[in-house]
């Protein structure tokens, strides 16, 4: 009986941890594109660097070099195309994650629940604002190196 | 060492259970008992330690060992943990 309810618990847990990981797997991915649409001259890191956030421990260290790194991309790019936005393209966002995650560290529960209700929130936010930004460059024509855009009026062209 | 809120709040082990004690086994010489508490640890050591590298310098650490270990590193801890549930 008892045997039963552990397994039963076991595997809830087993998809749920399923379920956790293809939601990173869509987040990372996410990230990834924001990247790809950025010019690589104005990229920061290589945007298959995102999927390091999957590495245990590692990722806690990591999330404070990779979303300023984001910050910093989309700020560049979106300037080179003569639009910039207004905020501060996810920079207070991005640094909150990964100190909330080590905030979470800290062998207090109550603290811990706290801390996870906050990060799932600053988390939906972030993905949510990265996916605006993502199609907001997809709407947007590309630069040329020199960072002039290009025009879409056919009668301005030559 | 740190509780795992994961066994706190269900009493079944998470896929990280173990790394902690096996690390400790580590650092004192066991391999054997170390391996057998965590046997994800020596992969996952690695995978962090040349991700560094790599990050450093990625054109003398190439991404591939990177992908190789986070494979394996995922098949234990995930192997391991089943095995331990059943």
């Amino acid at each position: 009986m008892y045997g039963d309810m552990l397994m039963t618990l076991g595997i809830f847990l087993f998809i749920g941890l399923a379920i956790g990981v293809l939601i990173a797997v869509f987040y990372l991915k996410n990230l990834q594109d924001l990247l790809k649409e950025c010019d690589p001259s104005n990229v920061q890191m290589p945007p298959v660097n995102v999927w390091l956030m999957f590495i245990p421990l590692f990722n806690i260290v990591y999330g404070f070099i990779m979303y300023p790194k984001i910050t910093e991309s989309i700020r560049r790019e979106f300037e080179s195309r003569n639009a910039p936005q207004e905020g501060d393209y996810l920079k207070a966002l991005g640094m909150t994650m990964p100190i909330l995650n080590v905030v979470g560290l800290v062998p207090v529960q109550a603290l811990k629940g706290i801390v996870g209700l906050g990060s799932l929130v600053v988390f939906i936010i972030y993905w949510v604002k990265a996916a605006e930004f993502k199609n907001k460059l997809r709407s947007l024509p590309k630069a040329d190196a020199a960072g002039v855009r290009f025009s879409d009026n056919p009668d301005l062209l030559d | 060492m740190l509780d795992c809120s994961w066994k706190k709040t269900t009493g079944l082990d998470c896929p990280g259970c173990g790394f902690q004690r096996s690390f400790d086994q580590l650092v004192h010489g066991n391999l054997t008992e170390s391996l057998t508490l965590f046997p994800a640890l020596l992969p996952f050591l690695f995978l962090v330690m040349y991700t560094m590298l790599h990050l450093l310098n990625p054109r003398k650490f190439s991404a591939r060992p990177i992908v190789v270990s986070a494979i394996l590193t995922g098949v234990l801890m995930a192997g391991n943990w089943i095995y331990k549930m059943i």
